[in-house]
């Protein structure tokens, strides 16, 4: 058999990547089980040869397009995979191999597509963490870490010399009594986790949905879906069962209060430590959130005041200009009127003469 | 089935070994520029900003037009390249066009309000505008939540409007096929002002792309591949990427005020929302109205937008459906085509 690592899949010819790739999946179709160690793929080479590629290039770091585009790719590549594996343990039977849309969704599953709550989720977390400033973000990532590992107990203690150390000065910051924030902090985190948890169920019930719709799909039936002739609208197929199994879930009212839940938990965390944050600023005589809001809130109404007079101010001008057009008005006709006068004079003279 | 092993092993390498090959043009290619069309500053005031755009022709008898945009998505969107570009558009059908950026809110910002926004910002753009052009009263084409703004402005300040242009509009919040309402009402506004302070638009973009998740989280960047090695193609891509993930942050009060003001109570409907201790009443709204909708939008549901119709007081109304998604009707080719010549014709006709 010729060995994945011989040879480099990005590189080499299409016929080359065939034998590699045949001979793994001949070395698979032989394992016991028919179950493939999806690990040792050719695939997981040329996607590492992606991110070799693209680390060495001077503006990765800020292309998040990029980011988002070899994701998508390894969840098409991920799922192609499955695909082959399957079809190849099929090869000679008839029909499809035992379990095929199982599989597809489990690479699928595994390549974070189907994980989209997960992702949501990061992003949250990610607009929490990067709210909360310096040192005391460190901190807080290592209690959520601590937390998350189910080591409530230790929490207290990670988060204390974390604090102690950004804010060097042990001697003030040990004195203070942490347990009361230390127990709320992890009471809102469960909170967090637990309408988390109810928000993925819900993801992996419309994930199961998706499959029973793809199996309709791949039983070929022509009311339902066409049939399939290449990886790529096979995988468009996917995304369609995806997108209609989540759009139900989406247009019921159980799920969007899920995900409602799940921001709000994520907020009431972060107003706990937001608070924690305050008492350690106070304790620096560091101005407090309260404070900085009293200082903002009276420049946005003293904003407003000079809008406001200065709007008046307008008016008044506006009106100016409108008087003075008026006297200037009321002086021509006066003018007019004087000339009349003068006209009417010099003729009442004239008949005098 | 019709995949054989053979064939989908091939389909995948060739997929893996494009796509391999468009990463170096893909990473190196940087932010695209946007915005097609010359303009100038005309005023500005705090972050926002008022452009007035330059046109092939400088005739004087120029219909002058005031796009009001949305605060949660930049509005170069109306300028994104030469060939998706409404304000072009507008431009040829001889419109004198102006836009209000707003701008991307600080957080010394927390605390403006829709007050600000409309009669402080909104309103002194309308006056310059007005000023400039020794005009009674302005056309307002309003998009999005920029055509909630230009429908709370023409009701409080009917005096300063000519003629309403409405672009995928929301009015009414609680049509049953409103999925962000559906999310919105549960969410605690309050909480999130008060904690957040500026409300992250992160936050809000996240929950956009959660109603379609799969097509625009992934399918989107598997099509990509076909495209990589077409520069023009790439740069669209990119363009559209770029506005898509700049989401500026919401204001605090203004989202708390907002939010709570249509979404969670529908006020525009239910005659309950307050602007400056107004009462936002639509129906003191008698100028002409154009209200265009997308009928495939899936943030702004057509029904949604419709609801103008009984809610205004204005008897001439005319209603324009596009067959497109919520993005389409600004920059498919179709859009670029038949939307800006049916606004100048429409406002050349009154």
């Amino acid at each position: 058999m010729t060995k994945p690592q011989d040879s480099d899949p990005a590189s080499d010819s299409l016929s080359a990547q065939l034998e590699i790739w045949q001979a793994w999946l001949k070395a698979n179709s032989a394992a016991a089980g028919g179950d493939v160690a999806m690990s040792d793929s050719p695939l997981v080479r040329i996607l590492e040869s992606w991110r070799q590629k693209t680390a060495e290039l001077p503006s990765v770091g800020s292309n998040s397009a990029l980011e988002r585009a070899i994701q998508a790719a390894t969840e098409f590549m991920l799922m192609g995979q499955a695909l082959i594996v399957s079809r190849a343990g099929a090869q000679g039977a008839d029909g499809d191999a035992p379990g095929l849309t199982e599989r597809l969704h489990a690479a699928l599953l595994q390549s974070g597509l189907a994980t989209h709550g997960t992702r949501g989720g990061t992003n949250l977390l990610s607009a929490l963490l990067t709210s909360i400033p310096g040192e005391l973000q460190t901190a807080l990532g290592k209690v959520h870490e601590s937390v998350a590992q189910g080591m409530p107990t230790s929490t207290g203690k990670t988060l204390l010399s974390e604090l102690m150390s950004a804010l060097g000065d042990p001697s003030r910051v040990a004195g203070a009594s942490w347990e009361r924030d230390i127990r709320v902090i992890c009471a809102r985190w469960a909170d967090f986790q637990a309408a988390h948890e109810r928000y993925a169920n819900l993801l992996s019930e419309a994930a199961s949905d998706a499959t029973a719709r793809m199996e309709a799909a791949l039983a070929e039936d022509p009311t339902e879906y066409p049939p399939q002739r290449s990886l790529r609208l096979m995988y468009d197929l996917w995304i369609e069962c995806n997108e209609d199994a989540y759009g139900e879930l989406l247009a019921g009212e159980v799920f969007p209060e899920a995900y409602a839940e799940t921001i709000n938990a994520l907020a009431r965390l972060k107003a706990e430590t937001g608070n924690l944050g305050q008492r350690l600023l106070s304790w620096i005589d560091a101005p407090s959130k309260e404070d900085l809001l009293v200082v903002q809130k009276r420049l946005h109404d003293e904003r407003r005041r000079s809008c406001e007079l200065e709007s008046r101010f307008r008016a008044a001008d506006h009106q100016r200009e409108n008087l003075e057009h008026r006297i200037a008005a009321l002086e021509s006709l006066l003018d007019e009127a004087r000339t009349l006068s003068a006209h009417r004079d010099a003729g009442n003279s004239d008949s005098r003469n | 089935m019709s995949i054989t092993p053979d064939h989908a092993l091939e389909e995948l390498l060739e997929f893996g070994r494009r796509f391999g090959d468009g990463l170096e043009r893909l990473a190196l290619r940087g932010a695209p520029e946007v915005g097609a069309t010359a303009r100038d500053e005309v005023y500005r005031d705090d972050s926002i900003r008022l452009y007035r755009y330059r046109g092939e022709s400088s005739s004087n008898s120029r219909i002058p037009i005031l796009i009001v945009y949305a605060l949660v998505n930049r509005p170069y969107m109306m300028d994104l390249e030469e060939d998706r570009s409404l304000i072009r558009g507008l431009l040829r059908a001889d419109l004198d066009v102006y836009l209000l950026d707003w701008g991307y809110p600080q957080r010394a910002d927390r605390f403006l309000t829709l007050e600000d926004y409309l009669q402080s910002y909104l309103l002194h753009c309308v006056d310059w505008i007005r000023d400039a052009h020794g005009a009674e009263k302005l056309n307002v084409l309003g998009i999005c939540q920029g055509g909630v703004f230009a429908l709370c402005f023409a009701a409080m300040h009917p005096e300063r409007i000519r003629n309403l242009v409405t672009m995928v509009t929301p009015v009414d919040f609680h049509t049953p096929d409103n999925t962000l309402t559906r999310i919105a009402r549960k969410l605690d506004v309050d909480l999130l002002v008060d904690t957040f302070g500026n409300v992250p638009g992160s936050l809000l973009n996240a929950t956009f792309l959660s109603l379609s998740p799969f097509r625009l989280g992934s399918q989107k960047y598997v099509h990509l591949a076909d495209n990589l090695q077409d520069d023009a193609a790439l740069a669209n891509f990119l363009r559209m990427e770029r506005w898509i993930f700049d989401s500026p942050d919401q204001a605090g009060e203004a989202f708390r005020q907002f939010v709570k003001g249509t979404f969670q109570e529908n006020g525009l409907i239910e005659g309950t929302m307050l602007i400056d201790g107004q009462r936002i009443d639509l129906r003191a709204i008698r100028q002409p109205v154009l209200n265009v909708y997308a009928s495939r939008d899936h943030l702004v549901p057509p029904t949604a937008s419709r609801a103008l119709r009984a809610a205004i007081g204005s008897v001439d109304y005319q209603e324009l459906e596009f067959d497109s998604g919520h993005i389409g009707i600004y920059v498919s080719a179709r859009a670029q085509e038949q939307i800006p010549r049916a606004i100048g014709d429409w406002l050349r006709a009154r």
